[in-house]
């Protein structure tokens, strides 16, 4: 079977030759994401418009509009379930092929990502749930490497830079024993003082590489039980991220599939069961004889909503914003309502007028960003800012599996803005001077926030990124490019 | 030389010979104080006799001692603050003490490892310089207007970085940075860039804020809470960046981080520099010097300031891109 050695389309697909249905599998997916099957339901979920006003061009006129509505039937699909899917497909991919080591696997789920991305570019979820795998793969090789220590190999090679000995030197008092192997030709005393592979520089994985090609490979007495990788799989030939790899994710280990899959497994049982939990925490938040504010269409807080009500037996008020042009609100109304739920819906010009009456004010999340920010639904900004005027909190539920982001805004993009066809405005003019947009996103900064209720509990958004550290590894591609 | 009379011992003396030579030396526009001061210690290292760990840590403590008692006396760092200078020097410490610990506590290994990795420290400030610009880069757009107080390498690099290898177009307005005035020579590294640079005075960034997207300054200390101590107006700009809702960046080496926590400005450790020029241009003429040995008048030349953490909207170091709150975990992973 062909090895993957660089993290392109093409040579994941040499790789998964042998393997036609994977291949079809992958294919189908792709195509369906091309295809926008999986739209964010936020915006793609828009009812039509319930009184056209006669003699008004709604959307439906419009030849854009039209081609909305005939693949509507397929965008039911919500961003978990397309999160969910996907990583099934990964699954499915990493389970059933013939990769060695870490350091490939690495490559195969980087190409995947970077798949993925080039064909749903505008949504974060894919590329936020690869890279979540990336860093799972990273943790298992790590933990298998530290209590495995190779006995003398110090004395062997004290002259020679430590990087050399994968089994570097027996478990120290302080921190796991890779930091010095890590730290032997680094610039960066920080970094070599620091115990979590998360904050090792590059450069600093960069340089072993490097001395692993030049000296130590000609130098050194190997260590037993060190392949040196050849071929395709030799790290010099290889592209992206394995460019920074260190030597020792290259060796085979026995039991790191096992554990590898196992760890997928938590992943989409964490992307399965994430509502569940944040759901648990309904009771907390939602009091009776309140009232709460949301905007437009989010699947996550109608459950949550529905769990506070049915469950918990509380009874409040929702007051739902519209959110135009899409009318997310009036789906979510109906939903609501026909659970039994107290629903009022508003325009979204009087969210301010209704605001001092509210308790809480509960906003969906596109995407979570590294400072603690939320990207939501545009008009969203215009709540917080009048639930801070009025000094009422902001909540925002969210599940983290796939939205939380490593980016922070500004970064390189901007903050995923979007743009979809203007034609739900549905103005009356035919002039050409009339521009019309439509923005998809609203950025939401952390000041605005007093709470993420997520699946791990409720978190501030001052602590976010310490999550994104936990569940990201820095070196990995920020934006699969 | 008072100060080196005062701290006679010969051992202390050698020291500060060294510090002296390395800041002197050509190359030490390209090299940081805390870089420096880690070069210094590692010759400390070279020359002692001492056979235990106990033994090289009281040496390296006296020196640290050393170094810091002639920055607080005597102006060496260029009207800087040595919060960097300490910083330094615990990162070291800290670092001996880990290789120590690490090598199974044998000392002669242990001495051996840190001297051979010591010599990478020389290119140190230059990588961390080069690892932040590249994160930090990535916040400048096209077309933007960047605000930047007086001189700082890490800015300059960050800023090249942008408009030369990623050749995105911006301009930069550059506060004058007085006392020492930094922002020329931070213009004149600008325009070569073929940046467009505007220069104004420190009291404008008030009058120059309206028209900055995003403010950019470097720091000559990073404290615990993840406010930075740097040069004088650094406070004022930054207060001035929050009131009009402007980004207000920090980029530093992560080497600079310190265990402090200052709580408003009188609790920096001051700065020995010389008197400030005051003087009245509005008289016709010759410029008049106030004389400023009259009895009723003060003239506190405070060269640094404490920019506490709300004002910071995000940190650019080598570590990454690290939010204000972040420091502290980096701080407790770096010393607990």
């Amino acid at each position: 079977m062909p090895s993957i050695y660089s993290p392109t389309s093409a040579s994941l697909r040499d790789y998964l030759a042998s393997h036609s249905h994977l291949l079809l599998a992958l294919d189908t997916f792709l195509l369906s994401l091309r295809l926008g099957e999986f739209n964010n339901p936020s915006y793609s979920d828009t009812p039509s418009r319930p009184n056209e006003i006669p003699g008004s061009p709604s959307f439906r006129s419009t030849e854009s509009g039209e081609l909305k509505e005939e693949t509507k039937e397929g965008r039911k699909v919500s961003r978990s379930a397309l999160t969910l899917k996907a990583m099934e497909l990964v699954r499915s991919i990493v389970g059933t092929t013939k990769w060695t080591s870490s350091g490939e696997l690495l490559i195969i789920l980087e190409a995947l990502g970077r798949l993925f991305h080039s064909s749903y570019a505008k949504d974060p979820c894919l590329s936020n749930t690869i890279r979540r795998l990336m860093n799972l793969v990273r943790t298992v090789e790590e933990d298998l490497k530290t209590p495995q220590p190779t006995p003398g190999a110090l004395s062997v090679n004290t002259n020679l830079p430590l990087t050399t000995d994968p089994g570097g030197v027996p478990s120290g008092a302080l921190s796991p024993p890779n930091i010095i192997s890590r730290s032997t030709s680094t610039p960066s005393m920080t970094s070599a003082l620091i115990s979590q592979p998360q904050n090792a520089s590059t450069d600093l994985l960069y340089s072993n590489l490097e001395r692993f090609r030049s000296d130590s490979m000609a130098e050194s007495p190997e260590p037993a039980g060190v392949p040196v990788p050849d071929g395709p799989l030799n790290p010099s030939n290889v592209e992206g991220i394995a460019k920074k790899l260190p030597p020792y994710f290259f060796e085979y280990k026995a039991e790191f599939r096992q554990m590898v899959m196992e760890g997928f497994q938590e992943v989409i049982d964490d992307l399965e069961e994430g509502r569940r939990e944040i759901n648990e925490q309904a009771g907390l938040h939602i009091h009776s004889n309140e009232i709460i504010l949301t905007y437009s269409l989010s699947r996550t807080i109608e459950i949550f909503l529905l769990h506070a009500h049915q469950r918990e037996k509380r009874q409040f008020h929702v007051i739902i914003a519209e959110g135009a042009p899409h009318f997310g609100g009036h789906v979510m109304a109906n939903k609501l309502s026909s659970k039994g739920v107290r629903v009022t819906v508003i325009n979204d010009s009087a969210i301010t007028a209704l605001m001092p009456r509210v308790n809480l004010v509960l906003l969906p999340a596109h995407a979570i960003l590294a400072n603690g920010g939320v990207v939501a639904p545009s008009g969203s900004h215009l709540c917080a800012l009048s639930a801070l005027a009025n000094k009422v909190p902001t909540v925002v539920v969210s599940s983290l599996t796939f939205k939380l982001c490593p980016m922070y805004p500004h970064e390189g993009q901007d903050i995923m803005q979007d743009f979809v066809s203007p034609a739900f405005l549905g103005v009356g003019s035919e002039s050409d001077n009339v521009d019309l947009i439509c923005p998809v996103h609203d950025y939401i900064p952390p000041e605005l926030i007093k709470l993420f209720i997520t699946n791990v509990g409720g978190v501030l958004p001052s602590y976010v990124y310490r999550l994104l550290s936990e569940v990201y590894c820095v070196e990995d591609p920020i934006i699969f490019k | 030389m008072s100060s080196l009379t005062e701290l006679s011992s010969p051992f202390i003396e050698i020291v500060l010979k060294d510090l002296l030579s390395f800041m002197s030396s050509p190359s030490h526009s390209d090299v940081a104080l805390p870089v420096a001061a880690m070069k210094v210690m590692l010759n400390v290292i070279k020359r002692s006799k001492a056979i235990t760990m106990t033994g090289l840590l009281q040496e390296l403590e006296t020196a640290k001692e050393g170094m810091l008692g002639l920055a607080a006396s005597k102006d060496i760092c260029g009207f800087r603050s040595h919060i960097p200078l300490q910083s330094g020097c615990e990162l070291f410490m800290r670092y001996v003490t880990r290789s120590f610990y690490e090598m199974s506590s044998d000392f002669e290994l242990c001495i051996k490892e840190v001297l051979l990795r010591g010599e990478t420290f020389a290119g140190m400030s230059l990588t961390a310089r080069q690892s932040i610009a590249e994160h930090g880069c990535e916040f400048i757009r096209e077309g933007q207007v960047i605000l930047t107080h007086g001189y700082s390498r890490v800015v300059a690099s960050l800023l090249k970085m942008a408009a030369e290898k990623q050749k995105k177009n911006f301009s930069v307005i550059v506060l004058e940075g007085r006392p020492e005035g930094g922002g020329a020579r931070a213009a004149a590294v600008y325009s070569e860039a073929n940046i467009p640079v505007t220069v104004v005075l420190d009291s404008a960034m008030g009058y120059a804020m309206e028209k900055a997207d995003l403010v950019i300054v470097g720091a000559e200390g990073v404290v615990e809470n993840g406010g930075v101590v740097n040069k004088i107006g650094t406070y004022a700009l930054g207060i001035t960046a929050k009131a009009l809702n402007t980004p207000f960046y920090v980029a530093a080496e992560s080497y600079k981080f310190a265990r402090l926590y200052p709580l408003n400005q009188a609790d920096l450790p001051r700065v020995e520099t010389g008197e400030l020029r005051f003087a009245d241009t509005t008289l016709p003429g010759k410029l008049e010097e106030i004389d400023v040995k009259k009895d009723l008048i003060t003239v506190d030349n405070c060269v640094i300031d404490y920019t506490p953490a709300n004002y910071i909207t995000l940190l650019f170091t080598d570590l990454g891109v690290l939010t204000p709150s972040a420091i502290s975990d980096e701080l407790i992973r770096l010393y607990a």
